[in-house]
């Protein structure tokens, strides 16, 4: 399961996206240029408490949270191993606090909110040809057709298994390539014939 | 009024369609033929999806290669797979989304959404992720989609072809309910005996134009005949 956005209301899902977007971006900035563990530790403190200071379910929280938390883990674990201690610390809490801050973001922030927050942002870069309506629409389509992939990817790894080539890793890329192209080419057709205009 | 004036579509060597001409007035049109006859070519004509390699095709009086933009405002088109067409991960923004290419006051937004939740019986799933909808639910997505834009016409691929009996109904009632003029190409024949007319589609060529008593028979003689018989 691949949950975007939670339908319960808190107070984080009133913060508008664009103010959520730029905290992220500001702590994630900030976690970098920070080597005090003591602070590293209270942007850790800070993140795990704002999912509880909105009632966000826990479940859904771990559930986004887990696969970035093996990541951490491993990354921790390799400069525990190379290094010392106290750096493992630090990646580990800057990891988790971005991580942390990226999952409330997205379990409290509607799509088409970031979208709309993000095309405004990136507005000014119109002048060095950007488009902010393709930047849009790239990210909401990133977002829709994560869980889609999966879903491919389990149903032509089905398809392989009963043929025998479960451990064939060609055999899985090569109609998933094909296939997606072919979505691609679709999905390019349906936004067309829903009068999209990037310009 | 559909109206196409001599179309030929070609594909480097392949004739996809060849020099067709018909104009439709009718609010229920059919179209019929086997794997590669070029009915979906002929559905991606009528929304200026594609342009033909020779000749025009207009709606009501808009070419659909000079004025494409005008032509995908009048006429909907509702793809055959429902996942490769919802852009947003929520039912509702989905919706919403050609509106806002559109460029409607959200007010409006919000009140055509609501009204096509409604109409469709949606309410409970506008805050769904579009992924754990059902089969039937995403098709009734994918064509809530459309008809808030508020198209004069609508085009369906193949509307019916992944979903179970059920939803088939579904669908087809929905189709059958639509104030619009429906242009509909389907493998399912049981549902088009209620269509005015039916063009049946053989090597990029309409064999059989009529109302469904007379053309569907003649389609399925069509399709029960060896290749290279008589019908």
């Amino acid at each position: 399961m691949f949950e975007i956005s939670l339908a319960r209301i808190t107070w984080l899902h009133r913060v508008p996206a664009g103010a959520k977007l730029v905290v992220l971006a500001l702590v994630g900035a900030a976690v970098f240029l920070v080597d005090d563990l003591h602070i590293l530790g209270g942007f850790v403190a800070a993140a795990v408490l704002l999912p509880l200071s909105a009632w966000l379910p826990l479940k859904a929280v771990i559930r986004q949270v887990t696969p970035a938390a093996i990541l951490i883990a491993a990354v921790g674990g390799f400069h525990l191993l190379m290094d010392e201690p106290r750096l493992a610390a630090e990646v580990s809490a800057r990891l988790g606090t971005v991580i942390l801050l990226a999952v409330v973001l997205t379990l409290t922030t509607r799509v088409s909110d970031m979208v709309e927050a993000i095309e405004f942002g990136v507005g000014p870069l119109r002048v060095v040809g950007v488009n902010p309506a393709k930047v849009g629409l790239t990210l909401s389509l990133a977002i829709r057709f994560i869980p889609v992939l999966f879903d491919l990817i389990g149903e032509i790894r089905e398809a392989q298994k009963a043929r025998g080539l479960e451990g064939n890793v060609f055999a899985v890329v090569m109609p998933l390539l094909v296939r997606t192209l072919r979505m691609a080419d679709d999905l390019a057709d349906a936004i067309s014939a829903r009068g999209y205009d990037s310009d | 009024m559909i109206e196409f004036d001599n179309v030929t579509m070609r594909y480097g060597d392949l004739t996809v369609l060849d020099r067709l001409s018909l104009s439709i007035a009718e609010r229920r049109v059919a179209v019929v033929g086997a794997n590669g006859s070029g009915k979906s070519t002929f559905a991606r004509l009528l929304n200026g999806l594609i342009a033909p390699t020779d000749g025009t095709v207009r709606i009501d009086g808009l070419s659909t290669t000079a004025d494409a933009r005008a032509v995908r405002r009048k006429v909907g088109f509702v793809f055959q797979n429902p996942d490769n067409q919802i852009v947003y991960p929520l039912v509702e923004e989905d919706i919403a989304f050609g509106l806002k290419n559109l460029k409607l006051p959200k007010a409006e937004i919000a009140a055509r959404v609501d009204a096509v939740l409604a109409r469709y019986g949606m309410e409970h799933l506008r805050q769904r992720s579009a992924h754990l909808l059902s089969g039937g639910q995403k098709q009734m997505l994918a064509i809530s989609s459309v008809l808030v834009m508020e198209p004069a016409y609508v085009v369906f691929d193949e509307p019916t072809t992944l979903l179970d009996l059920r939803n088939k109904r579904r669908v087809a009632k929905a189709i059958a309910d639509l104030p619009q003029v429906a242009v509909v190409i389907s493998h399912d024949l049981e549902f088009l005996d209620d269509f005015e007319r039916v063009l049946v589609f053989e090597g990029g060529r309409i064999v059989c134009d009529d109302v469904p008593a007379k053309a569907l028979p003649f389609y399925r003689d069509l399709m029960a005949a060896e290749p290279g018989d008589d019908v």
